[in-house]
C-alpha cells in the first residue's frame, strides 16, 4: 500500500509547516529570552507580600495572591524600572496578568512563579486574576501605578 | 444504516441523556453570556454554578453518552457482530448512575469548582465519585468493544479490519490512555481528600495529572467526528473516501501524540521546567500533523464526489454537493468551524507565545469551536437511527 503522491506532499508539508513554528519559537526563547516561567527550588513561598526596592529603578515584588486580593494590592514605581516579580498563592489556586503587558502567570500555593518586566510608558496596569478562585473571583483586582 | 432491537433502544437512551444533559448546559452558557452582556445580570453564586454545569454536562456527560451509544453502532455494522448485551446494560447502568451522583452535587450547588475542578477547591463528594463512575461505565463499554473485536478476529483470520472500527479502537484508545490520569486522581486523591481522610492535595500534581486527562479527551470528542467526516461523509457526498491509508495514518499518528501534551495547559506554572514544557509543545505541533492530512483528505473526497455528480472548474464541484441531505450539511458546517478552531489551537499551543491568550477570552472561542464543530456531525445522530 502505497501513498498517494498528492497526499504525500501534503503531510510533508504539515509536518515542514510545523518543525518551523517550533523552532522559531523556541529560536525566540533562546536568542531573545522571551520564555515561559521556569521551576525554581531556591525561593521558598512567603506569607507575605511587599516590595523591595533593589536599586534606582529597580525593584524586587512578592505578590501574595489569596482569596480575594492581591497582596501589595498598588504598587507605585517610576517610569522605566526593572520589576521582578516573585508569586505565590496562600489558598487556592489563582491566576496572575498584567494587563497591556505580557505577564500571565499561575500562582498555586507552594510554589513560586518568577517573571521579569519593565515599564517604560507611564499610567495605571491592572493585576487580574484570570483564573476561577470562588464566588469573589470576578472582583479580585490589584493595580501597578506607574510614574 | 439501520440498527434493530434492543440496541436501537439503548443507544436512543444514550442519545437522549445526551441531548437532555447538553440542553441543561446549553440554558447555563445561554444565562452566563446574557449576564456578562449585562442584559440579565445574574449573582456570582448562580454565575458559577451555572458555569460548572454548563461545562461538566456538554463537555464530559454530553460527549461520554453521545460517543459510546454511537460506537456501539459503528461497532456492529461494521464487523457484523454482536455486542454483549448485558454489558451495554452495565455501562449504560453505571455511567447514569454516576451522572446522576455528581448532578446532586452540582445543583445543590455543592460542587461550583467548574469543569476543572483543580484542588484546593474542594466540592462535595459525590461530584467525584459520580465522575469516576462515569468514566468506569464508559470502561465496561470499552471492554465490550474489545471482547466483540476479538470475537470477530477469531472468525475471521487475516482480514483487514474495516477502517470505521479502526477509528472505534483508536478513539477507546485515546480515551483508556487519557482517564488513567484522571483514575489516578480521583480514587487516590480527590475521592480520599474530600473524604477527610487525606489532608491536601499537591496542587501542581494535581494539575499535571488533570491535564493529562484533559487534553487527550479532547481528541475522544474529536475523533468520532473524523469516523464521520472519513467513513459517512463521503458516502453521503455520493463519492469514495479519497485514500484509506491516510486516514489510517491519521488514526494511529492521534494515540502516539495524544499523549505527551498535557503539559501545554500549564505553560504559565511554576514548578515544571521549560524543557518540559518545550517537549509537550512540540507534540502538540505533531498531533496538528493528522488533522493537516485529514483536512486534505476529506477535501479530496468531496471535490472526487462533487465531479462524479457533474461538477466541474476550479470550485463548480463545490456547489454540486448535496447541500440539501442534512446530515451533509451538519457535517461541513462542522468542518468550517474546525478549521478556525485548529487554528486557533496551534495559536494556543505556541509555547511562549501562548502567554499573550492565556486564560483570556480566546481560550473560550477556541474551544467553542473545536467542541462545537465535533457537536455538528453528532447532531444529526438521533434521526441517522430513527426508522425511514
Amino acid at each position: 500500500m502505497s501513498m498517494d503522491r498528492f497526499e504525500s506532499l501534503a503531510l510533508k508539508m504539515a509536518f515542514g509547516l510545523m518543525v518551523v513554528f517550533f523552532v522559531a519559537l523556541v529560536g525566540l526563547a533562546v536568542l531573545k529570552g522571551i520564555d515561559v516561567p521556569t521551576c525554581f527550588t531556591d525561593f521558598p513561598p512567603f506569607k507575605e507580600g511587599k516590595v523591595i526596592q533593589k536599586g534606582e529603578k529597580e525593584y524586587e515584588v512578592h505578590l501574595l495572591a489569596r482569596m480575594w486580593a492581591f497582596q501589595p494590592n498598588r504598587i507605585e514605581i517610576p517610569v522605566g524600572s526593572k520589576v521582578t516579580i516573585y508569586t505565590t498563592s496562600i489558598d487556592v489556586q489563582h491566576g496572575f496578568e498584567i494587563e497591556r503587558k505580557v505577564v500571565n502567570l499561575m500562582t498555586i500555593p507552594g510554589a513560586v512563579n518568577k517573571m521579569e518586566v519593565v515599564f517604560n510608558k507611564p499610567g495605571t496596569y491592572r493585576i487580574v486574576c484570570n483564573e476561577y478562585c470562588g464566588m469573589g473571583h470576578p472582583s479580585m483586582y490589584g493595580e501597578i501605578i506607574v510614574k | 444504516m439501520k440498527i434493530e432491537g434492543y440496541l436501537r433502544n439503548i443507544v436512543l437512551a444514550h442519545i437522549l441523556v445526551a441531548i437532555a444533559s447538553i440542553s441543561v448546559g446549553v440554558i447555563f452558557g445561554l444565562l452566563q453570556v446574557l449576564s456578562r452582556a449585562k442584559i440579565f445580570v445574574i449573582s456570582n453564586d448562580l454565575y458559577y454554578q451555572g458555569l460548572t454545569l454548563h461545562g461538566v454536562l456538554n463537555a464530559v456527560v454530553f460527549t461520554t453518552f453521545f460517543i459510546v451509544g454511537f460506537l456501539y453502532i459503528i461497532t456492529e455494522t461494521s464487523l457484523k457482530e454482536k455486542l454483549n448485551k448485558n454489558l451495554v446494560y452495565l455501562s449504560f447502568a453505571v455511567m447514569l448512575i454516576g451522572t446522576l451522583l455528581a448532578a446532586y452535587a452540582l445543583l445543590t450547588n455543592q460542587a461550583s469548582v467548574l469543569y476543572t475542578f483543580y484542588p484546593p477547591l474542594k466540592a462535595h463528594p459525590t461530584f467525584y465519585i459520580g465522575a469516576t463512575l462515569l468514566v468506569v461505565g464508559s470502561w465496561i463499554a470499552i471492554l465490550n468493544t474489545v471482547l466483540t473485536f476479538l470475537r470477530w478476529r477469531k472468525k475471521n483470520p487475516g482480514v483487514k479490519t474495516p477502517g470505521p472500527m479502526v477509528g472505534v479502537i483508536t478513539t477507546y484508545t485515546v480515551w483508556f490512555l487519557a482517564t488513567i490520569g484522571i483514575a489516578i486522581l480521583a480514587l487516590f486523591f480527590l475521592i480520599p481528600w474530600s473524604l477527610g481522610f487525606l489532608k491536601g492535595i499537591n496542587p501542581t500534581l494535581a494539575r499535571t495529572l488533570f491535564w493529562w486527562f484533559g487534553h487527550p479527551l479532547v481528541y475522544f470528542w474529536l475523533l468520532p467526528a473524523y469516523l464521520t467526516w472519513y467513513y459517512i461523509i463521503p458516502k453521503v457526498a455520493g463519492g469514495k473516501l479519497y485514500s484509506s491509508l491516510a486516514a489510517r495514518l491519521a488514526f494511529i499518528m492521534f494515540i502516539v501524540f495524544s499523549v505527551p501534551v498535557g503539559v501545554h495547559h500549564q505553560y504559565s506554572d511554576p514548578g515544571i521546567t521549560n524543557i518540559y514544557k518545550a517537549v509537550h509543545a512540540f507534540f502538540t505541533f505533531m498531533v496538528a500533523i493528522p488533522s493537516l492530512i485529514t483536512a486534505f483528505t476529506v477535501a479530496a473526497s468531496l471535490e472526487y464526489a462533487g465531479r462524479q455528480r457533474g461538477g466541474n472548474g476550479l470550485f463548480g464541484w463545490w456547489l454540486k454537493l448535496p447541500w440539501g441531505n442534512y446530515l451533509f450539511a451538519y457535517a461541513i458546517a462542522g468542518m468550517i468551524a474546525f478549521i478556525f478552531g485548529g487554528i486557533s489551537g496551534i495559536v494556543n499551543a505556541s509555547y511562549n507565545m501562548n502567554q499573550v491568550v492565556r486564560n483570556t477570552s480566546w481560550i473560550p472561542g477556541h474551544f467553542h469551536l473545536t467542541l462545537g464543530s465535533a457537536v455538528f456531525p453528532y447532531l444529526p445522530g438521533p434521526i441517522t437511527i430513527s426508522p425511514e
